[in-house]
């Protein structure tokens, strides 16, 4: 939700170790993140704080898995990936590695995906590191259910008329 | 003759009867109850008592305060009222530690500190509060088996035991980890 960012955030771990020199907190150990809507689960998070805001933080999973519902009439969206990389002050959330992204049936896949809150965009790549054309190459994938574009079809003729 | 030795052996029993229960300049500590009322004494008081040390290079490297200090020679312990430790790592990096009671066993090198126990990290400003910590002021290390709470502005993290390595200013903290990182607003 909007004022998701405001919130304070909520970290619930088996273990954390915090390191003041290098200026982060690493918990470890069913580790479960909440911030308003925002809910992250994940073996491993880190929160980079500088002085006491925590600006990033990053989880580690196998998968790790984020959902947030990004408007009061909008469906909840779930996001997974071996690394999630969430820029609070940005709103911004890296999917890396495995990376997928699913809102009301839709759904992106891709080895990499940036999901843009605020602006509801999301930007997704194929794994630039294997040759193009080759098997594994792992293609971005989008699956779109015929419901949606139906109602966006619909939409589209009552504009026109 | 039988008469005289008879004589000889019963004043030989007299004196050994007699030094069972008066050993005159011998050392009353032989004597437990003697030994206990000395263990429970103090051999010195002292009233707002600092301590410093410093390192082999002459840097200012722990400083121990106390309300009121009792040490007790046997046992080579002191007990504190009111303790405050300061530690310096010769970097320009500091903490400090407080309480409300102290015990410190002088050749192990370590201070346990009971009730309001405070550690704060003068660097970040955050502060670890909990009932009860082991500090070994000799390698920089603390340890609680309590629960323990850190606080850094208006964000803190709560666990039932830590233990940290102060030169690294680097905390563990487990089991049973919560924290809440509260958001500047703009």
């Amino acid at each position: 939700l909007p004022e998701d960012r405001k919130q304070p955030i909520h970290i619930s771990a088996d273990q954390a170790i915090r390191d003041d020199k290098q200026g982060y907190t690493v918990y470890q150990g069913k580790v479960q993140m909440s911030q308003g809507s925002l809910k992250i689960t994940a073996g491993k998070v880190t929160v980079y704080h500088q002085v006491e805001e925590a600006d990033r933080i990053v989880a580690e999973g196998s998968p790790a898995h984020l959902q947030q519902r990004p408007g009061p009439d909008k469906g909840l969206v779930h996001a997974r990936a071996n690394i999630i990389e969430y820029y609070k002050a940005e709103e911004r959330v890296m999917l890396r590695r495995n990376a997928s992204l699913e809102q009301d049936g839709s759904r992106v896949a891709g080895e990499s995906i940036e999901y843009f809150i605020a602006k509801q965009l999301i930007k997704a790549d194929s794994d630039s590191a294997s040759e193009a054309g080759s098997e594994n190459t792992k293609r971005v994938q989008v699956v779109i259910p015929a419901s949606t574009l139906e109602q966006e079809d619909d939409s589209g003729s009552a504009d026109r008329q | 003759m039988q008469k005289t030795v008879l004589q000889l052996l019963l004043a030989i029993a007299a004196l050994l009867a007699a030094g069972l229960y008066w050993t005159p300049g011998a050392d009353p500590s032989a004597d437990p109850a003697v030994m206990k009322r000395q263990m429970a004494l103090a051999q010195t008081y002292l009233e707002e008592t600092r301590s410093w040390e410093y390192s082999d290079s002459g840097e200012l490297s722990q400083i121990l305060e106390a309300q009121r200090a009792e040490f007790f020679k046997r046992r080579n312990v002191s007990e504190l009222e009111q303790p405050r430790f300061y530690s310096h790592d010769g970097n320009d990096r500091s903490w400090s530690a407080s309480a409300e009671w102290g015990r410190y066993r002088h050749a192990a090198g370590i201070l346990n500190l009971q009730d309001s126990v405070v550690l704060h990290n003068d660097q970040t400003g955050g502060t670890l509060e909990s009932a009860a910590m082991t500090l070994n002021v000799n390698n920089n290390t603390a340890r609680s088996k309590v629960p323990v709470t850190i606080t850094q502005g208006d964000s803190n993290i709560r666990a039932d035991g830590m233990v940290a390595d102060l030169n690294r200013e680097r905390i563990v903290m487990s089991p049973n980890v919560e924290s809440i990182y509260v958001q500047a607003q703009p």
